[in-house]
């Protein structure tokens, strides 16, 4: 995966899209899974709160408003009617119209000291004996029986503060307080004291914990608040369904995950789309230079309609074919140049030679003439080696150098440069070794002309810029390359000039090559030929004086 | 003779006067009609250690203007410049029954509670302490 990934342009581009278009999603899906729940539940028990007090302060402020109106009617004037049994009905009537006010199930009624029912908003109740008289004390005002809250207040005489003429007395039913209950959550909505309910009960019962405020069930949230003033005994519950409270939600979730899958193709497909618009054009100018390498026409343009970088690079990458068809064509009409230059020099020379080595032998030259003549010849031969190698380096150069690898024995090759090349050292005075410790291999794949060609030129250039001392011809090889050493101890190579080094008909300019004969294709023909065999040439030396150090590298193939 | 005796009857019809008294809870003593006035204009609040509570009829009972004009000897007018004044000592004016039954019921149950009413109906239930009759016409 990682491998293709790093081989291809289009499947990285493919891949960063799917994750850009990917992470977002898969990260805002996973918050939503993980934490909007608890989020949304927080949030929801906190509306609760908020609606369960409001709640009760709504219901407060209701019962709190009728307690006033309870004392403000008990200390009107009027109640001295109770003296006369209300006879009139006056407060009677006073009380049904404050009733019919209210519009709610309440009663007001007055008793007198002896507990009788004088007045009140129900007239089937005047004159019978209230029941509860024993519940009036003094203090609470207040008191709560089955579904029923009592308000009361204490009647005195207009005309004599002292005088307790009876009460007067709510009776509020309870279920009055349901109005105030908000039902539209879909929720349970209740208040409670002790077994007494008021609004609509929760399938179940919920055990009340002082320290917390709300309980999260499986399928239900409980928020429950205690209430106060009037009600203070009593607790006010927000039972919701999960299910209901979050529809939205689950909703919102399972319509993420239907729409994961479209998302997911849609990324895949926008994402393929779009890397391989990218790359089109990189792949465009690819197969365009693939068939350019294969053809070898390199007039060939390259047309790209875009003006982005793909295009400005098609453009530089024009002007570089342009540049490359202008010096291949100028190098091209260099090689055919020497190499018919070359073909028509060869014949001349041939027969300069030809005549001058039959002087030599079939004419009796005086001593004078025949070193003249030797010198001709010496000279001729060495114009024809030149136009060989400028020969060779031309075919190079065009192309046309064929190779034919073989399985060889590179030890006995090397044997027999070293001792084709044994005598010249010898005339020299030199040392002359071969070292072949570290050389472990028996056969070798390569072609056998370029390696002798290489070897012989390595050694004999050796031997060539050798005064004194010895050259060392040195075999070795390591796991996957094999290493041909031609060691001396001649002229060396000034640093700064290692780089001419392998440039045609270059030579080092010192005091000593002056004297030696050379073309300067030598170590330049020998590094284009080790190319051919995949292969290369680089030399090594700490300077003038102290010795070179050439080194042949072949790559060992499977 | 004839005539005359017409003429009797319209006299009599025409002079025929309504009666009314002053009642109190039985619990209380004779009151002289200066205290009677006293106790409604509230200057009197007491008597034997009992809280006077007198009781009038509703304002616009004829009743109640034949009892101001005969026992308090004050018109309407004067009677509310009287408990405006009064109203800043801090005194209110006399509790007030809508109807004459529930005026005698109040009676019959307060000790010290004193009001007025026709004569006609009365009982024993309630003491009468001054009566005055009314020849002017409703």
């Amino acid at each position: 995966m990682l491998d293709s990934l790093n081989k291809s342009l289009s499947k990285r581009l493919l891949f960063s899209f799917i994750i850009i278009g990917f992470l977002p999603f898969v990260i805002f899906l996973i918050y939503t899974l993980v934490l909007s729940e608890t989020k949304i539940v927080d949030k929801l028990i906190l509306d609760q709160h908020h609606q369960a007090s409001q709640i009760s302060k709504f219901m407060n402020t209701h019962l709190l408003s009728l307690d006033k109106e309870v004392a403000f009617l008990s200390r009107l004037d009027l109640m001295d009617d109770i003296l006369a049994e209300d006879i009139d009905k006056r407060i009677s009537r006073l009380l049904k119209q404050k009733k019919d006010d209210y519009n709610l199930k309440l009663n007001f009624f007055v008793i007198n000291d002896k507990g009788q029912i004088i007045a009140s908003s129900d007239k089937n109740i005047i004159l019978t004996k209230f029941p509860l008289q024993d519940k009036l004390n003094k203090n609470t005002k207040k008191f709560f029986l089955d579904k029923k809250l009592y308000i009361y207040s204490k009647v005195f005489a207009s005309f004599d503060k002292n005088k307790n003429l009876g009460y007067l007395i709510l009776e509020y039913d309870l279920e009055n307080l349901n109005n105030y209950l908000d039902h539209t959550l879909n929720a349970y909505a209740y208040i409670k004291n002790n077994n007494i309910v008021i609004g609509d009960k929760a399938p179940f019962d919920i055990s009340i914990n002082s320290e917390k405020d709300s309980i999260s069930l499986d399928d239900y949230i409980v928020v429950y608040q205690k209430m106060d003033s009037i009600l203070e005994e009593w607790y006010v519950f927000y039972v919701v369904k999960k299910e209901i409270a979050l529809e939205f939600f689950y909703n919102f979730i399972h319509f993420m995950l239907y729409l994961s899958p479209f998302i997911i193709i849609l990324t895949i497909f926008v994402s393929l789309k779009f890397s391989k618009y990218i790359v089109k054009p990189i792949e465009d100018l690819t197969q365009v230079t693939d068939e350019i390498i294969l053809s070898k026409d390199y007039s060939k343009l390259l047309y790209m309609s875009s003006s982005d970088e793909v295009g400005r690079l098609a453009h530089s990458f024009n002007i570089l074919l342009n540049t490359t068809d202008k010096t291949l064509y100028a190098s091209e009409a260099k090689s055919s140049f020497i190499s018919n230059m070359s073909h028509e020099l060869k014949t001349p020379l041939n027969a300069i030679i030809g005549f001058s080595q039959y002087l030599i032998s079939y004419e009796k030259l005086t001593d004078e003439q025949l070193d003249i003549v030797s010198n001709i010849e010496n000279s001729s031969q060495y114009l024809l080696e030149m136009i060989y190698g400028i020969l060779d380096i031309a075919k190079i150069e065009a192309g046309k150098l064929e190779t034919d690898i073989k399985e060889l024995d590179c030890l006995s090759l090397s044997k027999e440069c070293f001792s084709m090349l044994e005598p010249l050292a010898y005339d020299k005075g030199l040392k002359f070794e071969l070292k072949t410790k570290d050389y472990s291999l028996n056969f070798f794949k390569t072609d056998e002309k370029i390696f002798k060609q290489i070897l012989i030129n390595l050694l004999s250039n050796a031997i060539k810029y050798t005064k004194e001392g010895k050259v060392v011809l040195e075999l070795t090889n390591t796991k996957d390359k094999f290493f041909v050493k031609v060691i001396d101890t001649g002229i060396g190579i000034k640093k700064e000039e290692m780089g001419k080094l392998f440039k045609e008909f270059t030579r080092i300019g010192n005091s000593l090559s002056s004297k030696q004969k050379g073309t300067g294709l030598g170590l330049s023909l020998s590094k284009k030929l080790s190319h051919i065999i995949d292969g290369d040439i680089y030399l090594e030396s700490e300077g003038i004086n102290c010795g070179t150090r050439a080194n042949f590298v072949l790559r060992l193939k499977d | 003779m004839k005539l005359k005796n017409l003429f009797l009857i319209f006299v009599t019809i025409s002079s025929f006067a309504e009666e009314y008294a002053v009642v109190s809870n039985t619990i209380l003593d004779d009151i002289s009609k200066n205290q009677i006035r006293a106790i409604f204009l509230k200057k009197l609040t007491h008597l034997n250690g009992i809280h006077l509570v007198p009781v009038n009829l509703a304002s616009d009972s004829f009743i109640r203007k034949s009892f101001e004009k005969e026992l308090l000897g004050m018109r309407k007018k004067r009677l509310k410049s009287y408990w405006s004044n009064q109203h800043y000592l801090g005194n209110r004016p006399p509790v007030i029954m809508k109807s004459q039954k529930s005026a005698l019921v109040f009676v019959k149950n307060v000790q010290g509670a004193i009001t007025y009413v026709k004569v006609k109906g009365l009982d024993d239930s309630v003491k009468v302490l001054y009566r005055w009759s009314d020849d002017e016409k409703e």
